[in-house]
This record gives structure tokens, sequence and C-alpha cells, in this order.
């Protein structure tokens, strides 16, 4: 009965002798012209649906206070303070919301359950997605954000330090999640004297630091514990160093099962990791695969990161792609396949200024090389021969209304394409073949000499014009233990 | 026009001709009276595939809109009486069929070899399927006369494929490597579109089922429904969760040019 159901369910109409049938009035079991009517009508089905209201019925665990959460076109922003001495690790929401629109579905990124929200860390965020009718969707970026209570620090702010070789940035990096203030330092400068002016909530105080005084460091492990009160609440907030400081995750060891296929069980760095700061464009449904291989010390737990450049069917369209490994976030948009750029946001918060990174690597060439044919967006064979690369940047990020943007990861792509970018410094290093771990150089050469740094990318590819589908079929570069030198 | 169309198709059928009444008995005595004919067909056909099981096309709650190409259909057919009630036919058609669906879909799994790994990828929203078919046909079929003017026709077909089209595209909704996850978006602007054309088996064997009625003498008004066990893909094909198997009608007159 079903499959009679199923084909009667099949909508005709009438039959015009060698000519296409327009329509859906009638419904016939194939060319029978049984006419009979009321079948759904595709063509009209809905695309619209919204969140019209959203509200936080909880947060776990204790000490997460969460606000009213702002509706900010499809951005769902949740305002949160968090009171508690430790860092919650996870951060889960249970949230009501209601649609309007013709909502058949709603699905949330990972997890089952729309209701309850799970944030891994505060920086992450998550995607709601309103089916509609027709099936298409409408997505909803949901995102913490952190409000400084009236026991945070608002800013620390560097006002002086000696010596002045120190080159102490002008801001601490401030953690509210574990309460920490680092100050980043390029190199030792010991006995270290750093004077910070320091924010704190209207009525706020410090127990035993009087606003103003310098903080002595005699050693890079030497930490202050500042403490805040307010209304018989206290809270202690530590202040260290890091001197030379390193990219988190930057020997690659550090992977996360991505996603699984019946035969396939793919690890990916990057996203979904405890870091958040390096990605790579090994997309399930693109195919380019960055992959983890083992490291060049070949010790347990040693791993490095292998790119692949090769030819694909990206969703029935064939391209040539190159494998990136970038300190950023990727996104695949089908809208943006002859235009993978629009699909990262690159950078990640870093202050200082490193005069060159190091990192070992191999690589393979392969052939033969191809450009993107202009017309057919096909990958067509030309002359040349394929080099991987390693491009370092350092940026300076400011706001529309030139606010500078210390700390500041974007999370939706209108947040990415609002920030002014200037670059401060860069150096790319180009990769030919190479079958044994070799050490490789990339000096930075900087534009300005005292322009604050807030970011840097660094961004590896199988194909050094690879974002211009150009390269080899089958070239595969290899990197690890990527270090930023400061002398 | 549709009318036109209508009433042309319904005056073929029994119950609709007078004169068809009064030829009754003659045909019959004619009929007895050959052992050979050959036989000129004039109507029209269509067709396409039909995706078995069909649930695992748009699920439980889809829809499909379907659109029917039409065409002419121009055959042959050499018959041998064998007993009063039985003829036995060898043809030949040009079968010509197409179908333009669209389809609410959810979760359709395709299924491709990429390195040797199995890639699975799933598709919901709007799917498009565009389908034509010309193949060689030769029907061999046995007519059984129910009544002097009701016969009942059955027997197989082969098929040598001529040219074929098989077309799907994502229209709009969102793909992703598991069910039920919103990974990336569809758009109409930035569809997905699959040629499965090369994909597409040489021939096809099935069966053929139909009925005739005798209007005059020599001519006789007929259907006939063809469909094949045979799925429209090569056998080393494996995208889909369903098979895909022909499924063709004809209405048509013949005319016993030859008789003897």
């Amino acid at each position: 009965m079903n499959i009679i159901k199923k084909v009667l369910h099949i909508c005709l109409l009438i039959p015009v002798p060698g000519t296409m049938i327009q329509g859906s009035k009638y419904i016939a079991l194939l060319f029978f012209a049984i006419a009979l009517s009321g079948c759904a009508d595709i063509d009209g089905m809905s695309d619209e649906a919204s969140i019209t209201s959203f509200h936080v019925m909880s947060c776990r665990p204790e000490g997460i206070r969460a606000e009213s959460p702002v509706i900010t076109g499809r951005t769902i922003t949740i305002p949160y303070k968090n009171n508690a001495p430790s860092c919650p690790g996870i951060i889960t929401v249970e949230a009501s919301y209601a649609t309007a629109g013709n909502v058949v579905d709603v699905l949330i990124d990972a997890g089952d359950d729309p209701s309850a929200l799970v944030f891994e860390v505060n920086s992450a965020f998550r995607e709601i997605s309103l089916i509609t009718k027709s099936g298409v969707p409408v997505t909803y970026t949901v995102k913490l954000e952190e409000r400084q209570s009236e026991l945070s620090i608002f800013h620390f702010e560097v006002q002086d330090f000696a010596p002045a070789h120190a080159g102490v940035p002008p801001v601490g990096v401030l953690n509210f999640c574990d309460k920490t203030i680092t100050l980043l330092l390029a190199r030792d400068a010991f006995p270290l004297t750093v004077t910070p002016a320091i924010t704190l909530f209207e009525g706020a105080s410090f127990k035993d630091y009087a606003p103003g005084a310098g903080l002595e460091f005699q050693t890079a492990g030497d930490v202050h514990t500042l403490t805040v009160m307010y209304d018989g609440e206290e809270l202690d907030w530590t202040v260290r160093l890091d001197v030379a400081p390193q990219l988190p995750n930057s020997g690659f060891d550090d992977w996360f099962h991505a996603w699984s296929s019946p035969n396939e069980t793919k690890e990916q760095i990057g996203r979904g990791a405890a870091e958040l700061f390096w990605c790579t464009t090994n997309d399930p449904l693109a195919g380019f695969e960055t992959t983890k291989v083992a490291g060049e010390r070949g010790g347990a737990g040693d791993y490095a990161a292998q790119l692949h450049t090769n030819i694909k069917d990206v969703v029935g369209i064939r391209k040539l792609g190159a494998a990136g490994l970038f300190t950023g976030f990727f996104k695949l948009n089908l809208a943006y396949l002859d235009d993978p750029v629009r699909m990262t946001k690159m950078g990640r918060p870093f202050l200082l200024r490193p005069v060159k990174a190091v990192f070992s690597g191999k690589y393979t060439a392969g052939r033969p090389y191809y450009m993107q044919d202009p017309e057919t967006k096909m990958p067509v064979e030309t002359s040349g021969n394929d080099q991987g690369s390693c491009r370092v940047r350092l940026e300076h990020w400011t706001n529309s209304a030139g606010k500078v943007l210390y700390n500041y990861t974007p999370v939706t792509q209108e947040e990415y394409e609002a920030i002014t970018r200037e670059v401060v410094g860069e150096g790319e290093r180009l990769i030919s073949p190479v079958s044994n771990w070799t050490r490789m150089e990339v000096p930075v050469t900087y534009h300005h000499s005292t322009l604050q740094v807030t970011h840097i990318i660094v961004d590896f590819a199988s194909s050094k014009d690879g974002a211009s589908f150009r390269g080899a079929d089958g070239s595969v570069l290899t990197v690890d233990n990527f270090e930023l030198l400061y002398d | 026009m549709k009318k036109t169309i209508i009433i042309g198709l319904c005056a073929l059928f029994p119950g609709f001709s007078l004169v068809a009444q009064k030829a009754e008995k003659q045909s019959v005595l004619q009929d007895k009276a050959h052992e050979w004919k050959v036989s000129g067909q004039l109507g029209l056909q269509a067709g396409g595939a039909i995706p078995i099981p069909m649930s695992a096309l748009s699920g439980d709650d889809g829809a499909v809109n379907a659109q029917v190409k039409v065409y002419p259909r121009l055959a042959a057919r050499l018959g041998k009486r064998l007993s009063d009630h039985w003829w036995a036919y060898v043809g030949l058609n040009y079968a010509s069929s197409g179908i333009t669906a669209k389809a609410r879909v959810k979760n359709q799994r395709i299924k491709e070899v990429k390195n040797g790994a199995l890639d699975v990828k799933y598709f919901t929203g709007v799917s498009l399927v565009e389908m034509a078919f010309a193949y060689a046909e030769f029907p061999v079929y046995a007519e059984y006369t129910i009544s002097p003017r009701n016969k009942l026709l059955m027997g197989l077909y082969g098929a040598y494929k001529v040219s074929g089209k098989f077309e799907t595209t994502a229209v709009k909704g969102f793909t992703s490597d598991k069910p039920d996850n919103v990974h990336a978006e569809v758009r109409p602007s930035d569809n997905i579109r699959s040629n499965f054309s090369s994909d597409l088996r040489g021939w096809d064997f099935g069966v053929l089922l139909g009925y005739e009625f005798a209007v005059f003498s020599r001519l006789n008004a007929g259907l006939h429904l063809n469909f094949s066990p045979f799925d429209i893909f090569k056998a080393e094909v494996d995208y889909f969760d369903y098979t895909m198997h022909p499924l063709r009608g004809s209405i048509m007159v013949s005319y016993d040019l030859f008789r003897r």
C-alpha cells in the first residue's frame, strides 16, 4: 500500500505530446492521466523561519550566571558572569526559544537535544538550525560572552616597566575563565618591574595591593596574586609571565576525533580542540586533507601535520584543492567554493614581535601541475612546479570606531569582515621538495616600528598558490614543531 | 487543448466507439482467418525510471512533483496466430521517455568510494532529478483473446540504450557527512549538480503487459506497460540507497498493414 501511495504521490499534468508538462495540479499514475488533486507543491514550500525569543532556563556549573540573551540578526549572544574561582571546562546552557515560520525540525550542530547547548570552552559557539518546510536551514549562531563581574579585573594596562629592553606589551592578557593575567615577554629581563593601571568594577577594591604600585618579578616563574573585594566577597587573580611564548599546540601533537565515515575515522587539529587556535581546511565535505602522521621526534604522542594537494570532487564539482593549516577558523560555505579565502577567518590574538619562525618540514611535489580553467572552473594541466609555503603575518586589528582589538576572536563572518586590519610584519617561506626532516626558517620583516601587534596568522599550504586552485595533484607538505624566535 | 487531448485519448478506449461495437463480430472472424500479420503502431509513450523502495528517495514525509515528457510512438510488429485465442508477436519500437522530478528529501544518502574508502554524504532539502532515455526496444509477447473485442498482452522485452541522461541537482537545503546535521547550506545559486549519465547501463530487459481493443477488423487500440526489474545503473555503481527501474507506458492504435 505504501508503494501505491507513493506512486499516487507523483504529481503530473495532462500530457501534451512532445512538450514538457508544467505544473502540478493533477495526480496521475504516470501518463494515464487519472486526475486527482491535493499533491504537495514543492515550489510553494516555505523557506522562512526565525527565532523570535530566546530564554536561558539554567546554566551549569554553579557560579555561572547568564543574563538576558540578545538576538542580533542571526546571532544570539548569551552574556554571563563567572564568579567561580576555577575555570569551568564545559558550560551547559539550557534554553527555550520560540520560532516563527514553517519550522519542521530544529537541529543543533552537535548533540541531540536542541534545548541544551554545550560550550566546551568559553570562546566556542554553537549553531541552531531551523529546518523549514522546504528543507532550507535558517541557522543562528549562539555564543557566550563573558561579562566582567563585580569581582573582575576589567583591564590591565601596562603603564611602565623596567628595564626598558624587556619590551612588555601594553596590555596583559586577561583570562576571565581561570582568573589570570598573563604578561608576555619576548626575552628574559630580570629583575622586572611592571607598573599597571588596573580597572575594577565601581566600588570594588584590592585587598593587599595599592593601585599604582609596581609588581616585581625576579624570575620567569614568579607570580603575583591580586585579591579583588566587593560587598564582602573576594576573588583572587594571578599575574604571571610568559617568556618567549609559543603558539598553543605548535608541535601539532593534539588532535581530536572529528568525524567518522563507515570505513574511515578522521582526526583534525583545531576546531573543537581545547585551544581553538589552529584550523585546517580538511572539511569532511570538501575532502582536502590534513592528516595526523608521526612527528619529527618519533616518540609516542609526537605527531606532525601532513597536508595534501589533491584533485577532488567537492560535492560533485571537480576541483584541485590544496590543504591549509592556519591560525584561525574555517567553515565550508558552498557559495564560496571558488573563493576559499572567504571561508576562512585567519588570525588569533598575539601581542609580540617575533623576528622569525622556524619549523621542521618535508615536501613532495606532485605531478602534473594544474591551474583552474577560467571558464569551466575545472582543473587543466599547465606547466609549472609545485611548492609548499609557510606564511607568517603579524597584524594590528581595530574595530570601526578605532578601538584596538586586543584578545579578540571573531565568531561570525560579519564580525570578521568588520575588522580593520593592518599588516605590522610578515614573512613567507616557499618549500621545495625535500625528503628528510629539514629545519626551515621564515624571517619576519616589519613595516611598522611601533604599531602594536594584536593578532598572528601562520598559514601552511601544501601548494603555495592553492588558494587560486593552482598546484600539483599529489603534493604533500609535512610540518612539525613550529616555533617563534624573538632574538 | 487539454480537453481536446483527453477526448482524443478516451476515444481509443472501450465503450466510447459505436463504430467499434458494429465491427466486433467481423473483427473476430477475420482474425481467425489469418495466420500472419504485420502491423504499424502509432501513439504516445511516456515514462522514466522509478526508485525502489520509494521511501529511500524522499522518506515518509517527503513529496515528489514529477513532470513527465510525452513522446510520439512509432512502432511495428509481426504477429503469428498460434490458436483461436493466442497470437505471438515480435516488434520493434523506438522507446523514448523522460521525467523531471522535484522532490523534498530528508537525509538522502549518496555513497561513493574515494581512495578505497566509502564516502557517504547526506542531503536534506529540495532536489531535482532530470532523466531522459531512448531505447531501441524489441518486445516479444503473446496476445490472449478474452472476448471478440478484448485482448490481453504479456511478454518480455529487450532494449538497447541509444541515449540516456540522468542528472540530479541539490537545489536548496543542506548537506553533511552525517544525517540531521547542517554542515553546509545549499542555496539555489550554489546548487550541487551531479551527472550520472555515464553510469547508465547500455541495455534493459523487462516484462511487458498490455491490453488491446479491436476497433475495426484491422485497427486495434491498446495500452502497453513496460517494467524492468533491472537497475538503470551499471552493476558497479552504488551511489544510492535505492535502485532505479525503467517504467514506460504507451497508448496507441495498431493498424494491420499486411495479413495472410
